[in-house]
């Protein structure tokens, strides 16, 4: 017997979870569709996702510390019980980020690797701190 | 060389003429190019500043929404955990790949064939899959993190563009 099919409510989250799910599988497959045919369009003058990053390393500094954060979100996690919680240290977080995007904006010289490293272990171990996860104590089945 | 090498002829002042118009034609068809050029270059700019604002208003959604535990971070780290613990690694790839990179001699080759660890990381992510949907097994934080650290080396050391950029040079 389907339980699913019984509970209305259940049934549309979990339709609702499974259209989230598609949604973030087709946005990573399609930046991956997209740099691929910009890696045949280069002739075109058309440049790869990579090669913009390339040109914008100093500016892009503040993906660089998200980015790292965002990887420690999710694979290095610690969790926290209060959503109020989550969402003052994403505050704190985005005004880092803040931060480092007009930094990057102001700086006339290139960033090069070794800060480029500490950039991203600086985001880590910044979201580590002060961005936890918020699990719900009764979570809801995905 | 003789002397009448020297001397112009009409049928020279003719070349000149067409040798500067060509110069003119190729001026502008360099202009148009480098106009197009950046067009195309800011076309690719735009669709990166894109998927950044979807994401951000996605998951400004999905944390505003009746639904717990669906914000994208918690579902691609339960795929990681689930099947496709290939995501971290591929993930510290990418960023290696973007942020990081060696001018090492001994990763030469990778960066002068760059199709070579792009085919090499596709290989991997593919053998990891299989491995994730034959071979079930609990996929600790430990393990899922240590995949992200090989994936950021490999991304640093074999996947790696750290060319100067033109921009500064």
């Amino acid at each position: 017997m389907d339980v699913g099919n019984k509970n209305p409510d259940n049934a549309a989250l979990k339709k609702q979870l499974r259209v989230i799910k598609g949604i973030i599988l087709g946005l990573l497959i399609a930046m991956v569709a997209i740099d691929l045919v910009l890696v045949f369009s280069e002739e075109q003058g058309f440049p790869t996702f990579s090669k913009v990053f390339l040109d914008h390393r100093t500016e892009l500094i503040w993906v660089n510390f998200l980015y790292g954060g965002v990887m420690t979100k999710i694979f290095w996690y610690r969790t926290v019980d209060k959503p109020r919680w989550e969402f003052s240290g994403f505050l704190i977080f985005a005004g880092i980020v803040v931060a480092l995007f007009i930094t990057g904006m102001l700086l006339t010289l290139e960033v090069s690797t070794p800060y480029q490293i500490l950039i991203l272990i600086g985001g880590g171990a910044a979201a580590y701190a002060i961005w936890p996860q918020y699990v719900p104590t009764t979570s809801q089945s995905n | 060389m003789d002397l009448s090498d020297l001397v112009l002829s009409p049928s020279d002042e003719t070349n000149i003429s067409s040798a500067a118009s060509r110069k003119s034609l190729l001026e502008s068809y360099f202009a148009i190019y480098y106009f197009t050029t950046m067009e195309n270059y800011e076309i690719v700019e735009y669709i990166l500043i894109g998927f950044a604002v979807f994401y951000l208003v996605f998951e400004i959604v999905l944390n505003l929404n009746d639904l717990d535990n669906d914000t994208s971070n918690i579902i691609i780290l339960k795929w990681a955990q689930d099947k496709m613990f290939f995501l971290p690694f591929v993930f510290g790839a990418i960023g290696g790949h973007l942020f990081l990179g060696t001018k090492l001699e001994l990763f030469r080759y990778f960066r002068e064939n760059f199709i070579v660890p792009v085919i090499i990381l596709f290989g991997i992510a593919l053998i990891m899959l299989a491995i994730g949907y034959l071979v079930p097994f609990k996929k600790t934080k430990a393990f899922l993190f240590s995949l992200l650290i090989l994936g950021f080396l490999y991304g640093h050391f074999f996947w790696t563009m750290n060319i100067v950029s033109n921009r500064w040079t």
